[in-house]
């Protein structure tokens, strides 16, 4: 792929659950002040009215105010491709990180990520898909980005099945098992990745990333484990997060409380 | 794509084509990479593979060179290390000493692989193949012919900058109402089937709760798990085939579409209907060419679902329809 719309793409910076980013120059119509821009190009078909939805998606996601939150530039489809623009920061996600962060500004990052889930709660939003490839990486901290849209191509879809099954691990059960996503998930999501950040496992152990099914299996039938390494105060923060979905903190306070580990 | 024009740069060095892959390096230690390259050529392999290779056998840029080939979509891949020095149509430039491997999107139309101290080529100067001493080459790939101007492809965009976004339009989806249910509640009020014995979020007995039921919205009935690891909501009905938008109910917002690509054939454009009713879910064939089968856990193969006449299933069931499946999984309705 060399471009989208009027994005010529610089190089890719890769693949997710369900779309490509490339790394694209910003086209003289964006009223922003930056010289590239990350594109990210969803591989389900887009149909007018998944287009509508989408952009009603984002829309109000990027009405959400927070400097913590990685807000997208425009939203548009060409040949049924749907693709959206947002900054680019070029120090990479805490999946896949241009250099590995220190932990305190790994755990930094995650307690950033709380906030801006924080914000898009208080608006009313769930952000649906929080796990490590979505918390970019900067100097000041971690900022949260692209809103869950499978949903919106595919109406009742909870996971996509495209590609590697990398966000099984985060999802809450509840969700995998026909729960609607509520604030809760996200914060079950929160605490997964935190337990991720500092343990460097999951709460499922490894999952088998080459099979889908089977991850998806192991989500679903094993109670998940917090590794008996963590620091009792992560570990109980954690334990909190995974409990009933109303029991479990608020994103802020998640946020509060994991400033503490820093 | 037809065969690029290379030119050897003057100067001291090695410089090697095999076929449509390229290496410039100092002599001394050079055997291996022109080794690799001869290897991956022979294999039929691209740039992007040959880097991939170059930049494992020298993962700390051991030898000065800089190797390069076509890459997928027109653009090429090139790796760098040590004194190399790539330049791609003059505007995207590599050196080492690191390592550095890019793969650069096409269309490209020069790519220049050079040590330090290249002049510059005679202009009847070329090279078909094989390895001479030289410091760099230029390749000039054939551009495919611009008979026209290649016009912006339509395309829709909407700003969503502050101050430019449009006011967010009433969700008037999200207001889909769940159907009433005749339910029961459990100790705990959790809202479960009447016919259950069980709670089936908490597990208690429902046998002490007398049986007073009520009208409430009903929960989701499990999921849907579509055989490539997609997962549904069984929370409304779905209609499952190669074009489900042209179902009445989809368009009119009672049924969710499930599309399936089809590579094999079998699957009709409407091919079956996952049906909610109460607390059960059903199957029903919506005249498919080649039927719909259900396999209920523990059978030992698939029965036909009959034309036209829905089919309850229970969790665990496979629903078979053409070379593709799904199946319901749920902890309610055991």
């Amino acid at each position: 792929m060399q471009g989208i719309a009027d994005y010529e793409f610089v190089r890719p910076l890769g693949s997710g659950n369900h779309g490509q980013y490339f790394l694209a120059r910003r086209p003289p119509r964006l009223p922003v002040d930056v010289e590239h821009v990350a594109v990210k190009v969803l591989s389900a078909e887009s149909t007018e009215v998944a287009f509508r939805r989408a952009v009603r998606e984002l829309t109000a996601f990027s009405a959400v105010q927070s400097p913590y939150l990685v807000s997208p530039y425009d939203a548009g489809q060409q040949d049924g491709k749907f693709f959206y623009s947002m900054e680019y920061l070029p120090a990479g996600s805490l999946a896949n990180p241009a250099t590995p962060p220190k932990p305190a500004d790994a755990i930094r990052a995650v307690a950033d990520a709380a906030r801006a889930a924080a914000a898009l709660h208080e608006a009313g939003l769930v952000h649906r898909d929080i796990k490590p490839g979505n918390v970019l990486l900067s100097s000041a901290g971690g900022r949260l980005s692209d809103l869950g849209l499978a949903q919106v191509f595919t109406e009742g879809v909870t996971i996509t099945g495209m590609g590697a099954l990398d966000s099984v691990e985060y999802v809450d059960p509840a969700v995998l098992t026909g729960g609607r996503f509520v604030p809760a998930a996200d914060v079950w999501s929160l605490g997964v990745m935190l337990h991720r950040v500092v343990s460097g496992t999951g709460v499922h152990g490894d999952l088998p990333a080459a099979d889908g099914l089977l991850a998806l299996r192991r989500v679903l039938s094993e109670a998940p484990r917090i590794d008996p390494s963590l620091p009792a105060p992560v570990a109980d923060l954690v334990g909190d997060c995974l409990g009933p979905a109303g029991q479990r903190p608020t994103a802020a306070t998640f946020a509060a409380r994991a400033d503490a580990f820093v | 794509m037809s065969e690029p024009v290379v030119q050897p740069l003057p100067g001291a060095g090695l410089v090697m084509r095999a076929g449509r892959l390229f290496a410039v390096c100092e002599p001394a230690g050079s055997e291996e990479l022109l080794a690799l390259v001869a290897r991956v050529a022979a294999d039929g392999g691209d740039g992007e593979e040959l880097t991939r290779h170059a930049a494992a056998l020298l993962p700390a840029g051991e030898l000065s060179c800089a190797v390069g080939g076509p890459a997928a979509g027109g653009g090429v891949a090139v790796f760098v290390c040590g004194h190399g020095a790539a330049e791609v149509d003059g505007r995207v430039r590599m050196s080492g000493p690191e390592p550095v491997r890019h793969v650069v999107a096409g269309p490209v139309g020069t790519l220049r692989l050079a040590l330090p101290g290249a002049g510059t080529p005679h202009p009847l100067a070329s090279l078909d193949a094989g390895v001479v001493g030289a410091a760099g080459l230029t390749i000039r790939f054939s551009r495919p012919p611009q008979t026209q101007a290649p016009k912006p492809a339509a395309f829709q965009s909407v700003l969503l900058l502050p101050g430019h976004a449009p006011a967010p339009p009433p969700d008037a989806a999200a207001a889909a109402t769940q159907p009433l249910v005749e339910g029961v509640d459990c100790k705990n009020g959790h809202f479960n089937d009447p016919a259950v014995r069980f709670c089936q979020l908490c597990g208690i007995a429902m046998l002490q709760v007398t049986h007073v039921t009520r009208l409430g919205p009903r929960p989701p009935l499990g999921i849907l798990l579509l055989d490539n690891g997609m997962t549904l909501r069984a929370d409304a009905d779905y209609v499952v085939g190669r074009e489900p938008e042209r179902d009445a109910d989809v368009a009119a917002g009672q049924a969710r579409p499930l599309r399936i690509a089809d590579s094999h054939g079998g699957i009709s454009r409407r091919h079956l209907r996952i049906r909610l009713t109460g607390w059960h879910v059903q199957v029903l064939d919506l005249g498919s060419a080649n039927g719909t089968f259900v396999q209920e856990p523990g059978a030992p193969e698939a029965t036909p679902v009959p034309p036209a006449q829905p089919v309850p299933i229970r969790p665990g069931a496979k629903v078979i329809f053409g070379r593709r499946w799904l199946r319901y999984e749920s902890h309610r309705n055991p």
